[in-house]
């Protein structure tokens, strides 16, 4: 008798692991990323009227960091631009003094799996010399906010906006006013590159709409 | 859990009780009293939750099919038992894509799933006033307390946010009628409904209470 209850209670203790529905499993591509955007609350971004963009994409995997352009970095780039122009910003080129600096990053999965902001700060200005936006002799602002960690599973892309308008009054610095990081699976496809940032913009566009 | 299992579980659900209803119209005076004190009898049942108040308004709008009890009685009294009683339920929710704002400033665009696990360990009395007559039918009242485990998890996406375990106070009351099978009583089919209260004042949860429907079998271990 002990030995048919204790099968019974075996199987349904089976039963209900088997039962459990794991949310992640239940997940398609689409609904594991997440879209966080950050922005510094002082700046009134109404001030700013022209922007330029990156034409290569950094690539920061592990402590190595370079460039790269490949499809998937086109269609993001080609969308950041497009999004910026329907929020009322007219692109120029480097020479022409634009008042906003834009650049769009790729983070391969870290040796520690986990990064938040800073770090990424820390790769980005060891990449980008001031000199590439027209500053030489400049440095980078660190922005101040440092999003919460998230544990790096697929790599995710970031999206800063630099404010190349005020680099001289701000300490001859060039901050960071905006960032857009998406996280989670199938991130660098050219096929949906577009849908993603424009749902970066959208959450932000309350602010950043001329 | 799809909805084929779904299918599968209100299937079996459906014949256990037509089979009880069958039986109890064809088998006539089938010889089940019995003394059932001292007996020691067995309740498997699955268990389909409905969740009620603020787990249902706040968190779980479905109701949940994953879950089971099972009861391990003594019948001290032949219309009284007293006993061990556990169960499982799962709780799952995935809410649409919706724009976050974190305490940080920042904004998060994410799908949340939520996830629960319950697990009430109780002790647990049976009435059965029918218990000692020879009917096929014979309803029952039940009513537990103890501790329920829960662990609660929140997903952004693919990323926990959440995951917390905590033990709690829980009480049952409930109701249902034991469709007697073969002689002496030596197993029946229970079907029954019953309402576990849960406090938990956690993540704006003040509660989790349910409504659970039963179907299952009893059988005697000794």
């Amino acid at each position: 008798m002990k030995i048919k209850l204790l099968a019974g209670l075996s199987f349904l203790v089976l039963l209900a692991m088997g039962c459990t529905k794991e949310p992640v499993n239940n997940l398609n591509t689409e609904e594991s990323r997440i879209y966080i955007t950050n922005h510094d609350s002082t700046i009134n971004f109404s001030q700013y009227n022209t922007f330029t963009i990156a034409d290569s994409v950094i690539v920061i995997d592990g402590n190595n960091v370079r460039s790269q352009f490949t499809a998937a970095d086109q269609a993001f780039v080609s969308a950041v631009k497009t999004r910026l122009q329907q929020l009322g910003y007219t692109m120029v080129n480097k020479s022409q003094s634009p008042d906003l600096g834009v650049s769009v990053s790729r983070i391969i999965n870290t040796s520690t799996g986990i990064i938040n902001y800073n770090d990424y700060w820390d790769y980005y200005g060891g990449y980008y010399d001031p000199f590439y936006w027209g500053y030489s002799g400049y440095g980078y602002g660190n922005p101040g906010w440092g999003f919460s960690t998230y544990q790096v599973k697929e790599g995710m892309l970031s999206i800063d906006i630099l404010d190349l308008k005020n680099a001289a009054s701000n300490n001859n610095q060039i901050k960071a006013i905006w960032n857009g990081m998406i996280r989670g699976s199938g991130i660098f496809d050219a096929n949906t590159a577009a849908n993603q940032v424009d749902i970066l913009f959208q959450q932000s566009a309350s602010y950043l709409k001329k | 859990m799809t909805s084929h299992i779904k299918k599968s579980l209100l299937l079996s659900i459906s014949y256990l009780s037509l089979t009880a209803v069958i039986y109890a119209q064809t088998v006539e005076q089938v010889p089940t009293y019995s003394d059932t004190k001292g007996n020691v009898k067995v309740n498997l049942m699955y268990n389909y939750s409905m969740p009620m108040g603020a787990l249902k308004d706040d968190v779980f709008n479905n109701n949940s099919p994953r879950g089971f009890n099972a009861d391990v009685l003594y019948w001290f009294q032949p219309k009284w038992s007293i006993g061990g009683s556990f169960g499982f339920q799962d709780y799952y929710q995935k809410n649409p894509r919706q724009v976050y704002k974190l305490s940080d400033g920042s904004d998060i665009s994410a799908v949340l799933s939520q996830s629960m696990q319950t697990i009430p360990v109780m002790v647990k009395a049976m009435y059965m006033p029918g218990a000692e007559s020879s009917s096929i039918i014979k309803p029952y009242f039940s009513a537990g307390a103890g501790v329920n485990l829960v662990t609660f998890s929140e997903y952004l996406g693919e990323f926990s946010s959440l995951n917390n375990n905590a033990a709690k106070f829980t009480a049952q009351a409930g109701a249902g009628v034991k469709f007697a099978l073969g002689k002496n009583d030596k197993a029946g089919i229970l079907i029954g409904a019953n309402y576990q209260y849960t406090p938990y004042n956690k993540y704006d949860i003040k509660s989790i209470n349910s409504i659970n429907l039963q179907a299952g079998v009893q059988f005697r271990l000794k």
